[in-house]
């Protein structure tokens, strides 16, 4: 694994060694990849946006000032590319319906999702992010897993801080909504085995 | 009411944590490596002519103008040069007429000239 700063090999891709810029992205290709996935649905887009998410940093490093992460930086180019596939081809997807749910309806899913096989607990979570509108899943994305602030993940999408809130608030709820159905079915084939 | 909300938070975290990331495939970073490779080659094609030719061509049309109209044919400047016209000559500027297909083929050619760059842009976008 290269020791290299993310700095460090930016300034040794702009001097012309394209290895550099073969090791950053090997660094940040699986969570591009992921983000975008999440966000088109479909993997043979997905990997051909995610390239294109690296050509236009390549192509646009030299603008790359250093006031924010370089990672920021990529997920927004990122973001708005897989926003761009979506918009030119008008797939957007139908926003769920958010049941409210209540404390214990939270309680029950977290209980039965605990009572899932690690395995089969992480394939039923990606389904489910995969069922969330394509922001959404992003923005869940960008938080719960790379750990983003809401001040981060605003400037990443161009959305008010105030928005990624409501919006976290909401995927978290649909999510929940989207995994009740597998926990109730768990709940009731492990009854019937018992 | 604050309890649920932060085990939902923490709930939530440690569930996308725990479907972890995709992978793209094997070959990914080899293709983007060979892409860039590409665009770079591609954006070092060089112009049919240089600057110094084009810069040539326009100082030319416009020296020519510029003598054309402070030496204008009537001049004996010029009627010294069309005396010396080779014989069967019977270029007479005052007589010199267009018809009119010849104007709708100047038309033409200056749109179809016009179109060059457009086409050459659009193409070069969808194409990149």
């Amino acid at each position: 694994m290269n020791s290299e700063t993310d700095q460090q090999l930016i300034l040794r891709s702009l001097q012309g060694h394209s290895q550099a810029f073969g090791e950053l992205v090997m660094r940040y290709q699986d969570f591009v990849f992921t983000i975008v996935l999440r966000m088109v649905k479909i993997r043979e887009e997905a990997e051909e946006i995610a390239q294109d998410t690296f050509i236009k940093a390549y192509e646009r490093l030299d603008s790359f000032q250093g006031k924010s992460k370089f990672s920021s930086w990529l997920y927004s180019i990122a973001y708005r590319t897989a926003l761009d596939s979506l918009r030119k081809q008008k797939k957007f997807q139908n926003s769920i319906a958010v049941e409210e749910m209540g404390a214990e309806g939270m309680e029950f899913v977290e209980n039965g999702l605990q009572k899932l096989m690690a395995k089969e607990r992480a394939a039923i979570i990606q389904a489910c992010i995969m069922q969330l509108s394509e922001t959404d899943a992003a923005i869940i994305t960008f938080y719960y897993y790379e750990a983003l602030s809401v001040k981060e993940i605003s400037e990443i999408t161009g959305d008010s801080l105030d928005n990624i809130k409501i919006k976290l608030y909401r995927s978290r709820k649909k999510l929940y909504t989207l995994l009740r159905p597998f926990v109730h079915n768990e709940h009731l084939t492990h009854g019937k085995a018992i | 009411m604050e309890k649920p909300f932060k085990n939902t938070d923490t709930a939530t975290h440690s569930w996308i944590k725990e479907a972890g990331l995709e992978k793209p495939s094997a070959n990914f970073s080899m293709e983007v490596l060979q892409k860039i490779e590409v665009r770079t080659h591609s954006q070092k094609v060089q112009p049919l002519l240089s600057l110094k030719s084009w810069v040539f061509i326009v100082a030319a049309i416009l020296l020519s103008s510029v003598l054309l109209y402070m030496y204008p044919p009537e001049l004996a400047l010029w009627k010294d040069f069309f005396a010396t016209k080779p014989t069967g000559w019977d270029f007479n500027m005052a007589q010199f007429e267009i018809s009119e297909s010849t104007v709708y083929a100047f038309i033409f050619l200056s749109l179809f000239l016009l179109q060059i760059p457009i086409l050459k842009r659009t193409l070069g976008k969808n194409y990149q």
